[in-house]
């Protein structure tokens, strides 16, 4: 009997048979490829004879790619309900050295024009950077070279160390991953570190992957990646904050040396201590100075009290001098008082008579009867009684 | 991908915070060098950049360095 199919049915029959296939990855040139949206892509691959309609989301195109470029895609061939075959890419891989390497020119040209790979985006590394991220694989020689050179630097360090694959198709994603929860749920970090040892350059190619490198460059936490030898350059390096050369260079970048930093710390002490022995000093000084002013001043002091001595000794002897001349015309004036003295008088026979109270008597009037009268000679003296007033 | 990420992690027991304590002794240090000490009320300031440089040095004396793993796992 004749089985008779919907369209509909036949593409579905169509698609069941070209599941079955599995995942196939093909190898080809690209050619006609357009980005549509910012959302899709769309290219052909081809060989000498077929040509493959191929199609993928931007967010799976990992790498950059051009027409001519020899690629390895991965993914399942679908037939559309418009009635074309359309290969469904997930992933896209440059294949051979020289699509490779164009690959890589082709995603850092872009990313410089973006302006993801210019300088001022740097962000310099914390001073004593103390809780880290550490993102690399346990397995690799990496993991311990860096641990090892950070403990020979300093210890008490707190590191969040993230596994992940640092090859394979799984890697990406997972350093994405690793990337995005240090970011989001580690508390207090001070800065991510990401390295691997050395490869071949497909071994390292996790580390170009668009998004990978999308994913560093927008840490919201330093970072310092490093990735291989010196001579290996990947992307995620130079999105990087700090590339280093090597895993233990990385923490030789990171930390410095304890002995360095003491070094600093005793420099700093001593400059504490100079600044104030220096103040110290000068205070000394100054009190020094206070000193010499303060005995200075007595010793001017003192001086001055010597002339004014001196002038009191010298005010004195002329004191004594005018004394001694004055002295003497005392005397001579007393020998002229001495010549009109009254007891000069007495002697020429004159006599005073004077009351009871000692008054010179002059006028006879002054006495009554019975007063008692003393009368000086030039030779002593007599007391009488007046009998008589004559007036 | 889908992933399922699991942290297990201690948590941080809080230490002397070794880059403010470095910075601390700095400007106590740029203080004294820009000015004129006074030797009585600067003191107190002296002693504590003294204290923080020990404290300091006393960090750089630990050896050891405390990795944490944090598991997580990546299911397809």
């Amino acid at each position: 009997m004749e089985i008779v199919l919907t369209v509909s049915q036949c593409v579905e029959a169509i698609n069941i048979t070209l599941d079955s296939l599995g995942e196939l990855t093909v190898e080809g040139e690209v050619s006609e490829y357009k980005i549509i949206q910012n959302k899709w892509v769309t290219f052909d691959i081809k060989d000498k004879q077929s040509v493959l309609k191929c199609f993928m989301t931007v967010w799976n195109l990992r790498t950059q790619i051009e027409d001519g470029m020899l690629v390895k895609i991965t993914g399942n061939p679908n037939l559309r309900a418009k009635g074309f075959l359309s290969f469904v890419a997930k992933n896209v891989r440059p294949s051979g050295e020289g699509s490779m390497k164009r690959a890589l020119e082709l995603l850092q040209k872009k990313l410089a024009q973006e302006g993801l790979l210019s300088p001022e985006r740097k962000r310099s590394l914390p001073r004593f950077p103390e809780h880290i991220a550490f993102i690399t694989s346990r397995d690799a020689a990496a993991y311990n070279d860096f641990l090892k050179v950070l403990s020979a630097r300093q210890g008490g360090l707190r590191i969040s160390f993230i596994h992940t694959q640092v090859q394979g198709a799984e890697a990406p994603e997972q350093i994405i991953a690793a990337l995005n929860m240090a970011n989001t749920e580690l508390s207090n970090l001070d800065a991510i570190v990401v390295v691997r040892g050395g490869g071949s350059s497909e071994d390292l190619m996790a580390f170009n992957d668009e998004q990978v490198v999308r994913a560093v460059a927008s840490s919201r936490t330093p970072t310092v990646v490093a990735i291989g030898h010196e001579r290996d350059v990947c992307l995620a390096e130079l999105v990087a904050d700090v590339r280093a050369s090597t895993p233990s260079n990385a923490a030789e970048l990171l930390v410095k040396h304890r002995e360095e930093i003491t070094l600093d710390i005793a420099r700093l002490t001593s400059s504490l201590s100079q600044a104030v022995s220096e103040r110290i000093a000068k205070k000394q000084s100054s009190i020094i100075g206070m000193t010499h002013t303060i005995s200075n001043r007595l010793k001017a002091t003192s001086k001055n009290a010597e002339q004014l001595v001196g002038r009191i000794t010298s005010v004195s002897l002329r004191m004594r001098d005018t004394i001694t001349t004055t002295s003497e015309k005392i005397r001579t004036m007393k020998r002229m008082l001495l010549a009109l003295s009254p007891e000069k008088t007495l002697q020429r026979g004159y006599s005073i008579t004077r009351s009871k109270s000692g008054a010179v008597l002059r006028d006879a009037k002054d006495v009554q009867k019975d007063d008692e009268l003393t009368t000086t000679f030039a030779q002593g003296s007599i007391t009488s009684v007046v009998q008589k007033n004559g007036s | 991908m889908a992933h399922d990420i699991m942290v297990s992690m201690e948590k941080a027991v809080k230490k002397f915070d070794f880059t403010k304590g470095y910075e601390e002794l700095e400007s106590i240090v740029q203080d004294f060098e820009s000015r004129e000490l006074d030797l009585e009320k600067d003191l107190p300031k002296f002693e504590r950049g003294l204290d923080l440089a020990k404290k300091l040095q006393d960090r750089l004396k630990e050896i050891e360095n405390v990795v944490h793993t944090i598991e997580k796992k990546f299911s397809t």
